[in-house]
This record gives C-alpha cells, sequence and structure tokens, in this order.
C-alpha cells in the first residue's frame, strides 16, 4: 500500500525535481565543464585542459584567500552563535510562550530590508569618522580602524547570519525536556553546571546547525568582505570577482567556485556528523 | 513510625487562581514507605515537588531534620526524585547517568564509576554500563533511574508514579523490588501514585488526597477498614454507604431506620443523637449472601454482575432504597458454590461489627 501511494504521489515531487534540476544541477555541471574549458583572446573556447586548475591550485594567492575565507567563516560561526546563545536561552525557557513567538517575529523584520543596503548603512557606524568613533571620541579616546579591516567584514557576517541563528537556536532549546533540567537540578547541578552538562549537550544539534549556517553564509558572503572588509586581503569571492573582470577568465572562476562549493559540502557533512553523531 | 524525618507544617501552594495545595500537614518518619495517594489534580504531585524544591510554598514550611527547606534551591537539596518519565539523560551512558549526582558533588571519576556500578550491578544492570540508556527496556531504563537517585545515599528517596509505564506483570515485580530495597536500605521513600494496588502493597502509611487536602492518612489496613470520610470511601471502593435516622444509641451499637428496616451499626465514638440522619458504611468482605440471613443486618438484593480480582469476586447486587450497588467480596470458592445468576434474588447479611460510622471507629 505504501509504494502504491508513493508511486501516486511523485508526480507531486515533478516541479522540484525539475526546478533543482534546471536551475542547479545542470548550471552546477556547466560549472565543472568550463573549469576544463580555456579563454582565447578574451573569449571561452570548449577544452579539455587542466591548465586551469593548475594555475589556480599552484598559486599562494588563492591559497591565502581560501585560508582567509575559512578563517573569517570560522570566525563569523563562532561570534554568531556565541551572540545568539543568551538570547536564544532566555527567548527558549524565560518569556512566556506570547513573548517568545513575539520575539520570534521580529527576528525575521532584518530580512525586510535588503543585506546590502544595511551593509552599507554600517559604513556609517564604522568609518574613520562615523558614528562609533565619533561617540569614542566623546569620551576623549582615540578613533579605531574598523571599516575596510577584518572586524568590518565580521560585522557584515553577524548582521546576515544572527536573526537565522537565533531563530534556530531558539527553536533547538525550546524542544528540550524541562524535566531533564529539573532532574539535574534535583541532582545537585546548579544553574552553570546545569547550563554546560545538559542544556549545551541537549542543544547540540541546534547549536552546530546555526553554526552551520553561519559558516555557510559567511564563507560564500561578498558584500561584507566587500564593502566592510575592503577588499583586501581578499576572500574566496571576491577573488572570483577579480579573476572573472581581469580577462574574463570564467574557467579560472569555475576552479574557485567547485573549490567553495565542495569545501561547504564537506564541512556541512562533518557539522552534521558532530550535530547528531552516533550517540554511544 | 519513629521519629520525623519530613515535616509539613501548613503548607499550600497557589499558581495564580488555582490552588493546588491548601494548608495540609503530616510528617514523614524516618525508613517510612509513604504513599501519597490521589486522582490526578489532588495536588499530591505538586506535593512531591515542593519537598523536592522544584516548587516553593506559597504558605507554610517543610521542615527535613527540623531545619526549614525554605528558600533553598533544588540543588541546594539532598532529595533525589525518580520521575515519572524516568528523566534520564539521553546523551550520557548508563553509567554516566548513574554518575551524574556524583559528579555534581564532585567525587572523582574512579571512585564515581565504581559506586555507580556497583548500584548497577546490584539492580542486576552491570552488564549494561556502556550502553546508551535509549538501548535499555523500559523495565531496565527504571532501575537505571532509580539507581542514578540512590547512588548518592539519600536518606529521603522521592518517587513520582514511577511504575505508570510499565506493564501489570512488571510493575508487581518492580514493587517487590522497591519494597525489599526500601527495607534493606533503611531509608524514607515518598511514593506519588493514583494506583491503590501499588499503594496498598508497598506503604507502610498512605497518605489520602484530594482537591489539595489531605482526606485520611493511615496505615493501608486502618483505610481499607476504616474510611474517614465518603470522600475516601468511594475512593477504595470496597464499601457501601448507606443511610439512615438514629433510633436508639446503645452501649455497643446504634439502631438506626433505613429504606430497608432497621440496622444496627457498631457504636465506635458516635455523637448523634436521636433522630438525627447518619451516613454509615458496610465492609463489602464482611456480608454473607444467602437464601436465609444469617446476620442481624439484612437486606433483599437482586444480584447484577460480579467481576473478579485475583481469587476474590465482587458482587454487585440491586437494592431497593439505595442509590449505589451493594458490594459484597467472596473468596470465589464460595461464590462458586452459590451458583448464582444474574437476577438472582439473595438475601444480603452483616453483623453490627461490620458496620461503622464515618470517623467513628478509633
Amino acid at each position: 500500500m505504501s509504494s502504491n501511494t508513493s508511486r501516486r504521489r511523485w508526480p507531486l515531487l515533478l516541479p522540484p525535481l525539475l526546478w533543482q534540476l534546471t536551475f542547479f544541477l545542470l548550471p552546477l555541471l556547466f560549472l565543472f565543464v568550463i573549469s576544463f574549458w580555456s579563454v582565447v583572446n578574451f573569449r571561452l573556447e570548449p577544452d579539455m585542459t587542466l591548465k586551469n586548475w593548475d594555475f589556480m591550485l599552484s598559486r599562494s594567492s588563492f591559497w591565502s584567500a581560501y585560508s582567509h575565507t575559512w578563517a573569517l567563516a570560522l570566525g563569523a560561526a563562532v561570534v554568531t552563535t556565541c551572540c545568539s546563545f543568551p538570547a536564544a536561552c532566555s527567548l527558549a525557557f524565560t518569556v512566556s510562550e506570547r513573548t517568545r513567538k513575539l520575539a520570534l517575529m521580529f527576528l525575521v523584520v532584518p530580512f525586510f530590508t535588503s543585506y546590502l543596503v544595511r551593509v552599507y548603512s554600517w559604513q556609517a557606524f564604522l568609518s574613520d569618522n562615523g558614528i562609533v568613533n565619533a561617540l569614542l571620541g566623546l569620551f576623549g579616546l582615540d578613533g579605531l580602524p574598523m571599516l575596510n579591516s577584518d572586524f568590518g567584514s565580521l560585522v557584515g557576517y553577524v548582521t546576515l547570519a544572527l536573526p537565522l541563528v537565533t531563530l534556530v537556536q531558539t527553536m533547538g532549546f525550546a524542544q528540550i525536556d524541562r524535566n531533564l533540567i529539573e532532574a539535574a537540578h534535583n541532582l545537585r547541578a546548579g544553574p552553570v553546571r546545569t547550563l554546560f552538562e545538559v542544556i549545551i549537550p541537549l542543544a547540540k544539534p541546534s547549536l552546530v546547525v546555526g553554526a552551520l549556517f553561519a559558516f555557510i553564509l559567511a564563507f560564500g558572503d561578498f558584500v561584507a568582505p566587500t564593502y566592510l572588509g575592503g577588499g583586501a586581503p581578499p576572500t574566496l569571492s571576491n577573488l572570483i570577482i577579480d579573476t572573472t573582470k581581469s580577462g574574463q577568465q570564467w574557467p579560472r572562476a569555475a576552479v574557485v567556485a567547485i573549490m567553495m562549493i565542495l569545501t561547504l559540502v564537506l564541512t556541512s557533512l562533518a557539522a552534521v556528523r558532530l550535530a547528531y553523531g552516533r550517540r554511544k | 513510625m519513629s521519629e520525623a524525618l519530613v515535616e509539613i507544617d501548613r503548607v499550600s501552594k497557589r499558581f495564580g487562581d488555582y490552588t493546588a495545595v491548601t494548608e495540609t500537614s503530616f510528617s514523614i518518619g524516618q525508613g517510612e514507605f509513604l504513599a501519597i495517594m490521589g486522582s490526578s489534580g489532588c495536588g499530591k504531585t505538586t506535593m512531591l515537588r515542593m519537598l523536592a524544591g522544584l516548587e516553593e510554598p506559597s504558605a507554610g514550611e517543610i521542615r527535613l531534620e527540623g531545619r526549614s527547606q525554605k528558600g533553598l534551591p533544588p540543588w541546594g537539596r539532598d532529595l533525589p526524585l525518580v520521575w515519572q518519565s524516568l528523566a534520564l539523560f539521553p546523551f550520557l551512558s548508563v553509567l554516566d547517568n548513574v554518575g551524574f549526582g556524583l559528579k555534581m558533588r564532585g567525587v572523582a571519576k574512579p571512585e564515581r564509576d565504581r559506586r555507580s556500578l556497583a548500584w548497577l550491578q546490584k539492580l542486576e544492570l552491570g552488564e549494561f554500563a556502556s550502553r546508551n540508556v535509549m538501548q535499555l527496556s523500559g523495565g531496565q531504563r527504571q532501575r537505571v533511574a532509580l539507581a542514578r537517585a540512590l547512588v548518592t545515599e539519600p536518606k529521603v528517596l522521592l518517587l513520582d508514579e514511577p511504575l505508570s509505564a510499565l506493564d501489570a506483570h512488571l510493575s508487581v515485580r518492580m514493587q517487590a523490588l522497591l519494597r525489599s530495597l526500601q527495607r534493606e536500605l533503611g531509608i524514607t521513600f515518598v511514593y506519588v501514585t493514583h494506583s491503590q494496588t501499588e499503594a496498598f502493597s508497598m506503604a507502610d502509611r498512605v497518605v489520602i488526597m484530594s482537591r489539595g487536602k489531605v482526606e485520611q492518612i493511615g496505615s493501608p489496613q486502618a483505610i481499607y477498614r476504616h474510611p474517614a470520610n465518603r470522600f475516601v470511601a468511594e475512593f477504595i471502593g470496597n464499601v457501601t454507604i448507606l443511610r439512615g435516622s438514629v433510633a436508639e444509641v446503645g452501649e455497643q451499637s446504634v439502631r438506626l431506620n433505613t429504606a430497608n428496616g432497621g440496622m444496627s451499626v457498631s457504636r465506635g465514638n458516635f455523637a448523634g443523637s436521636h433522630g438525627a440522619q447518619a451516613d454509615f458504611y458496610v465492609n463489602a468482605d464482611q456480608i454473607a449472601i444467602g437464601d436465609e440471613p444469617r446476620h442481624e443486618n439484612h437486606v433483599r438484593a437482586r444480584f447484577l454482575s460480579h467481576k473478579f480480582i485475583g481469587n476474590m469476586v465482587t458482587l454487585f447486587l440491586e437494592v431497593p432504597g439505595i442509590d449505589d450497588d451493594l458490594k459484597v467480596i467472596l473468596p470465589e470458592r464460595t461464590y462458586d458454590c452459590l451458583g448464582l445468576q444474574p437476577g438472582d434474588s439473595v438475601v444480603a447479611s452483616w453483623p453490627a461489627a461490620a458496620a461503622h460510622f464515618f470517623g467513628g471507629a478509633a
């Protein structure tokens, strides 16, 4: 009977399958194919060469951009996770159901405005003559260089990922069985020990998945490292732009893109394993 | 009962407009097995949660060994609870679940594991120490929860309907285990349940609660024989309540006029006077059934139905003038000899000593 119903239902799956095939899998395949093409006189020519791969992967500039992107994305994951944690904890455990729903609704509000616009508005805060430095000046402190630095990029990443990560964490915390928390208290675990011994292990999937979202969003983001990070040292997204602009090197950009996708796939697998990994 | 270990002193608990427990007082002795029994919403679980410190009383005080527990957080108390849901930590092994309380007390890992394993072996779970709790059966998990609560050697163990999820067979075995453990350790058990079987088979004393109040406290036998009031009588369900007006107060017994004629009831400390209306109850297992009356109180009744409980049979009889069925408990063999068919007319009779006034039998 179940195979019967699934056979009757599979036409319903057709639209998303077609969509994924046409707009995701085929372009991805095309991306992979053109990484073996050549550029002759600023024009793409079908080819079967490994020189794009050789050119990119043997270059230290690629690997420094790669490690820089990795470090920034990891930083974004850590900072966002830590910033979300207290908010998610209090939304899940201390406020009423009503307040929680309201707060979760407000977490969606940032998405009403374009991310680009939000990043631009950060420039007004972070620039050398910006609002933050002006406030520091009021207290007689020297201005800090914040724009066009890794700090600027991180601010952008957190802006992008924080609402989503808080949402994921709150959902995770809210699902924790309160009996387990009370059981920990009953066995003489105070609030801090309960947090580390019970709540964090129980919320691990949502913490890891939240951090993974932040990592993925930051790893591929072009807006924050360009408009807040100044594009130097470049991230992989900066590198793709540079490569395509300088001499129409689409095949080399494809190599970078495939390396990014590969990295994210492996990171995601590792994260899922960490989150839901075999329990003894 | 020896000296009071836990004193519950005029404790009330309100949640907003709802009062879960009203001015309740009783004490629990050292080494006693106390069952708190009642239907859902009677306040028994709230009582237990207040003992554990998971709820703070709105009024009154709970004392442990004479010390007030007021304001003490749950993690500052030493009253482990066995949860109805068991509340085992899914991310820890069986051994680490048992050792959790010791870890929180700063017991080093080797010592912790040694003591936890000893408890697991005692409860025949030694081979499962390194398993995940999710891989165990319901009965095994039950024993893990018990080991986790007992490994810290508390003076009092709190149990919140721990057997309600088990099937009947397993429940009976766990009851025997709990009872023997309690005797062996000599610690106090406070056991909350809605099951009369569990409460009566294990407890030294039973507290019957309803609507946030204590209805009766006493040994299972005392409650069974002499329910304090109509609520307890109906809750335990082994007596039939009758009503009459007092005709004559004698030395040993009181004569009443009922819808079914004159009846004698043990006097006890009955204080009513001539003409007063009074409720009394008849113990179901002290009623004789036959064609002729065998005792001084008798009614003619129609046999309706029966129900087996172990090797005893409960008979339900219809008596004119009584709203409830007259309940009679007979040994199975006696019931067989009667050869009753539904609709048969019988005479039910009982001595004055089988009938009592509420609260009358001291």
